[in-house]
């Protein structure tokens, strides 16, 4: 068995172009099964850092592979070996409108294994097991409007899910989310093996799932550790905009 | 989207085969389009016909009214078009006739949108062999028009809660334009958006059909 990271993101420097920097001397290492949360305040790089895992942003070209950034699985991400990064490292965006394009649930969940070029029996054997994953067995022949806000955010996870990633990067999972459809969401995705990656600003999600948290602010990892030692220092927090969540303030 | 819930109701048309309401859709629009204007009470026959199927799905009148008024000036112009472009005795009759193909052939569109949804519809396209790049862009099509209905309705709805919205004509038509530009650059935004999405599953800029 590989013992290579999950992840790994050595120097890591991104901006938009004609924009300032976003990310800038961004180092990490995420061993296997990880479940780490990216936090910090709006506009901090969170997004662009976990695009940069599955190679949705173009990285300063490099004669040397091992002058890469990003490594997933002790590989370089690099323009060659996109598509087995995007094997590897599966994405659920925010917005579920973003991901979510085809006529009905079923054809959506089967999208991405149909690219990976699986079997037709396989496909539709994950698409039923991972509908039944986020708890949705019956919607497999509904269009994606007819799905309310949090089923559709389900959805998006099975889509995702259905691509069997060892790795699984989830932008603001419980944004919009009723405390029931959250509550749901953190069920699924506790029960999942994969390592996770989970850029949010709903500590308590922090609080219940992960075991480590990077802290980005302008761009740069400003701490970096235990949830509940980084959550309750209240200096911390308050330096980079965010507040201690409720059950770690002191009564 | 208002065409799936249509769609999906209960009516006699919907248990139908999806391939036939489809086949039958178009052999009428194929049809009132060749039939020569001397023919026109075939032609009206046919929106007649198509008349009753929508009796038979259950389309409400007031409904098929208001579709077919909003649908009618656009023939006129058309039909009006055609007669200035004819100035001959039989530029009159071939002007009705015209009108008379674009009502049925408009009316059958509807109808097909009252019983099919836009699922069965893809599905029947990819079994005809429909080229996969057309199916994929319908797909798109009809995935993403209702989202950007509802962002426009959303604005309308966040420029009248300021003030009761625009007062005057012209700022009303003022306040409909930038809505317009605004929809073109959200559209632009979450067609790159969506873009992303698909790269992030694996999306080559080919479709993809599972290996047997």
């Amino acid at each position: 068995m590989s013992t290579a990271p999950a992840l790994e993101l050595r120097d890591l420097a991104f901006a938009y172009p004609g924009g300032r920097m976003v990310l800038s001397q961004i180092s990490a290492v995420v061993p296997p099964q990880t479940r780490l949360a990216v936090i910090g305040p709006s506009g901090a790089g969170k997004s662009t850092l976990l695009m940069h895992l599955n190679g949705l942003l173009p990285q300063t070209p490099v004669a040397d592979p091992r002058d890469c950034t990003v490594w997933i699985q002790g590989e370089p991400v690099v323009q060659s070996r996109l598509r087995t990064v995007r094997q590897t490292v599966g994405f659920v965006f925010q917005d579920p409108d973003d991901q979510l394009f085809a006529a009905t649930v079923e054809e959506d969940i089967a999208f991405g294994p149909k690219q990976l070029g699986i079997p037709r029996e396989e496909t539709a054997r994950r698409v039923t097991a991972c509908l039944e994953a986020v708890g949705l067995p019956d919607a497999r022949r509904m269009h994606p409007a007819q799905l309310s806000y949090g089923e559709r955010k389900r959805i998006c996870l099975a889509g995702v899910l259905a691509c069997e990633p060892q790795i699984l990067v989830l932008d603001e999972p419980s944004s919009n989310l009723d405390p029931r459809s959250r509550k749901q969401l953190a069920a699924i995705l506790r029960g999942l093996t994969a390592t996770l990656v989970i850029a949010t600003h709903d500590l308590d999600l922090v609080l219940d799932l992960c075991d480590r948290v990077l802290l980005l602010d302008h761009g740069r990892i400003q701490a970096d550790g235990d949830p509940e030692r980084l959550l309750s220092d209240p200096l911390l927090m308050d330096r980079h905009g965010l507040e201690v969540p409720w059950r770690l303030r002191p009564r | 989207m208002p065409v799936e819930r249509a769609a999906t109701g209960d009516n006699l048309c919907r248990s139908w085969p999806a391939g036939i309401k489809l086949g039958l859709a178009v052999a009428v629009i194929v049809a009132a389009g060749l039939a020569p204007e001397e023919l026109w009470p075939a032609t009206a026959s046919l929106g007649v016909f198509v008349v009753a199927l929508h009796a038979l799905a259950g389309t409400s009148p007031r409904l098929l009214l208001r579709r077919t008024l909003q649908f009618l000036p656009m023939v006129i112009a058309i039909s009006f078009a055609a007669v200035i472009s004819r100035p001959d005795a039989d530029a009159a009759l071939w002007s009705a006739a015209l009108m008379l193909r674009c009502l049925v052939a408009f009316l059958a569109g509807l109808w097909l949108m009252q019983t099919l949804t836009a699922a069965e519809f893809l599905d029947v396209l990819s079994r005809w062999r429909v080229p996969a790049a057309l199916t994929v862009i319908l797909n798109f099509l009809l995935r993403y028009v209702a989202l950007l209905w509802e962002e426009h309705e959303r604005m309308l709805r966040a420029q009248r809660a300021r003030a009761g919205g625009p007062s005057g004509r012209w700022d009303q038509w003022q306040a409909a334009g930038e809505r317009l530009g605004l929809l073109l650059l959200r559209a632009l935004d979450r067609a790159e958006r969506v873009h992303r999405a698909m790269l992030a599953r694996g999306w080559t800029g080919e479709s993809r059909k599972p290996s047997p």
